[in-house]
Formats: C-alpha cells, sequence, structure tokens
C-alpha cells in the first residue's frame, strides 16, 4: 500500500516536471535565452573564484579546486531546487492569483502537490554544470581506500542539503499567507541559501559560525558535502546533517499546516 | 520636478502597500553584505593587496557598490517585460512622460 502510495507521489512528480518543460516550450527562444543566462551566471560565479586566487593560495585553508567543489555543490543543490520544484514558486503564485483553492481541494497532499506544481527545466544547466566542475577539480578531492565510500555519504549529505534548503523554502515562503505579496520572500530564501555557496569557514565571528551552523545551517547545503569528498568521513558533521534535515523538515512541515489553517481563500 | 516627485511619492506609497516586502527586501541586504564582507576578510587575511587595493579601500568600495545596487536595482527589466507581456506598455508610452523614469 505504502509502496503504491510512493509510486503515485513520483508519477505526479513527473507529469508536473513534463508539464512544467511543456510549459517553457511553449515559448521556445525565451527557454533557451534563460538556459544561456543560467549559463552564464554559472560562468560568472566560477571566473570570480577563479580572479580571487590568482591573488591567493587558499581560502581558508581551501584550495582552489577545493572551493570549486563547495561551489559546485552549491550549484548542484540551487540547480535541483528549482528544476524539480521552482524553488516553491507554486505556493507563492497560487496564493497571490488566488489559485491555490484549485491545488487544496484536490485528493493528495497539498504540501506536496504545492511543492511539485512548477519545475524550471532551463536549471537543469546549473546541475550540468557543478557536473562539469567536478570532472575538472578531482585534484582536490581526497583520494584514498575509501573513496567510494565517501562519494555514497557524499550523495546522502546532497539529499539531506536539499531537504534542509527545501525546507527553509517552505518556511519563509509559507509567510505568503500572511504577507500575500511574496516578492521580497523571494529575495530572502535565495540570498539567505547564497551564502553557502562559499565556504562557511569564511565566517570569522564565533556568533556567525554557531548562526550558520544551527538556526540556519547554512554550514550544510555546501560546505560539509564538499568537505566529505576533500578530508573523508567525519560522524558528528554526518549526523548532525541528518539529524538537522530531520528536524528542518519536520519544522517546516508543521508551519506548513500552521500557515494552510490561517490561509482565507480568495472565493469565500 | 513637481510632477517627478508625485510619481516618486506615488511609488512610495504602493511600496508600502505592503510593508512586509520592504521590511523583507532590507533582510535579504544584510545577507548579501554579511556574504560579501566575509568572504573579502577571508581574501585578504592571505593577502595585504589585491590587484591595488588593500583592505579598507575594498571594503569602501563594496559599501559604495551596495548602496548603488540596493539603491538602483529595482527591477526595471522585469516591470518592461511585464507590461509588454500584459499590453499595458502601450498605456505609459501615451503619457507626457518618460516610460523608463515613472
Amino acid at each position: 500500500m505504502k509502496l503504491l502510495e510512493f509510486k503515485k507521489f513520483i508519477k505526479i512528480w513527473f507529469i508536473g516536471l513534463k508539464i512544467s518543460f511543456m510549459n517553457r516550450m511553449a515559448y521556445k527562444y525565451n527557454f533557451f535565452i534563460m538556459a544561456v543566462g543560467v549559463l552564464a551566471h554559472m560562468i560568472l560565479t566560477i571566473i570570480f573564484v577563479k580572479v580571487l586566487f590568482n591573488f591567493i593560495n587558499n581560502l581558508v585553508g581551501w584550495t582552489y579546486e577545493q572551493a570549486l567543489l563547495v561551489v559546485a555543490t552549491y550549484m548542484m543543490i540551487e540547480g535541483l531546487m528549482w528544476a524539480t520544484c521552482a524553488c516553491l514558486g507554486g505556493l507563492t503564485r497560487n496564493v497571490n492569483m488566488g489559485t491555490l483553492d484549485i491545488i487544496i481541494t484536490k485528493p493528495i497532499d497539498s504540501q506536496f502537490l504545492v511543492s511539485v506544481w512548477r519545475g524550471d527545466p532551463e536549471d537543469w544547466m546549473r546541475v550540468i554544470t557543478a557536473l562539469f566542475i567536478f570532472s575538472q577539480c578531482y585534484k582536490g578531492i581526497n583520494i584514498d581506500s575509501y573513496l567510494f565510500l565517501n562519494i555514497i555519504y557524499y550523495l546522502i549529505l546532497l539529499f539531506n542539503a536539499y531537504i534542509i534548503v527545501y525546507s527553509i523554502n517552505l518556511l519563509v515562503k509559507t509567510l505568503v499567507f500572511w504577507v500575500i505579496d511574496s516578492s521580497a520572500l523571494w529575495t530572502i530564501t535565495e540570498n539567505i541559501t547564497r551564502v553557502s555557496q562559499y565556504s562557511t569557514d569564511i565566517f570569522f565571528h564565533k556568533t556567525v559560525r554557531f548562526l550558520f551552523s544551527t538556526i540556519i545551517p547554512l554550514a550544510f547545503i555546501a560546505t560539509v558535502p564538499a568537505k566529505f569528498l576533500v578530508k573523508g568521513f567525519n560522524l558528528p558533521l554526518f549526523l548532525s546533517s541528518c539529524f538537522l534535515a530531520i528536524i528542518f523538515f519536520v519544522t517546516s512541515r508543521k508551519f506548513w499546516l500552521f500557515g494552510l489553517k490561517h490561509y482565507s481563500s480568495a472565493s469565500s | 520636478m513637481k510632477k517627478i516627485f508625485a510619481i516618486i511619492k506615488m511609488s512610495w506609497q504602493r511600496s508600502f502597500v505592503y510593508r512586509s516586502t520592504v521590511y523583507g527586501y532590507r533582510l535579504s541586504n544584510i545577507f548579501e553584505i554579511l556574504m560579501q564582507f566575509a568572504i573579502w576578510t577571508a581574501v585578504f587575511k592571505n593577502t595585504q593587496v589585491v590587484n591595488g587595493y588593500n583592505y579598507n579601500e575594498m571594503i569602501t568600495y563594496l559599501i559604495s557598490w551596495l548602496f548603488l545596487f540596493i539603491t538602483l536595482n529595482y527591477g526595471i527589466e522585469f516591470t518592461v517585460a511585464r507590461d509588454i507581456q500584459q499590453g499595458t506598455l502601450s498605456n505609459y508610452l501615451l503619457k507626457p512622460v518618460d516610460y523608463i523614469n515613472i
């Protein structure tokens, strides 16, 4: 029964992605321009890191290749967030347009449906760019006898990072039930998560480090996964990542349900 | 000049319809500033000069850039795109004022 339910969710998610792709392809040139725009953004980020390393040998202990691994990890997470659920664009847009009723009255979990309502296919370009960076930065990876295991751990941490970023997005964007205008909520989540595209070791102040490791766990988005590739397995960090992913997901779920109770429909 | 001030006043009033949006944008600016400061501080831990700029000069440059970014980045490209898509551009073009400035 549970397996059938899971299959149904996956099927709906794929249908959502397919519809998003078809919507984008209705304006082909727009799609290609957006894909080129995303690629240009990624290239500029890489150039910025390259420029920095023209003047320094390492950034708080990270070499050029290692710093790029952090950037690539962030790109991967950001790309997946946009491509699979458009950073919850379905939620903000439907509340703004007064069309959320259509979603919440469907016989399926409303949080799931609102999450997969939109995906931006041009953002797969971020994932492709990230994979390209990985292929170029293998020098920064700690190649030891546990490499295969470390890659497995890295993938688990990537999954946790996805959950954390998704939960941060849901926590912030659920506020749309109260504020209605969502434009600033987009900028807030984007600017918060963007901080993690460089190693969080750049924050020297203890309070800021504590903040970005626990309350807003940006360190666990890109820095910690990349650390596993560079320095190998670290049990406390691994457990913390799993714990934070669960805590954030449960909290955001509860907040979503709380927000939904306060939603005043556009039609009644 | 009076005309311009009237437009600015209207624009401010429109912005403050959703006050939380205004506060939200400023909150997000804090993260933008924090990241830029942190990265350049980390860079200058390893070197005294970056392409002729010392730390203080770089921070001055950053503050100037952020000020311009925050005050001038009002998303004109999105406004123009929306007006073209929704067909409301012609309304503005008929008015005796510069479209970009209003």
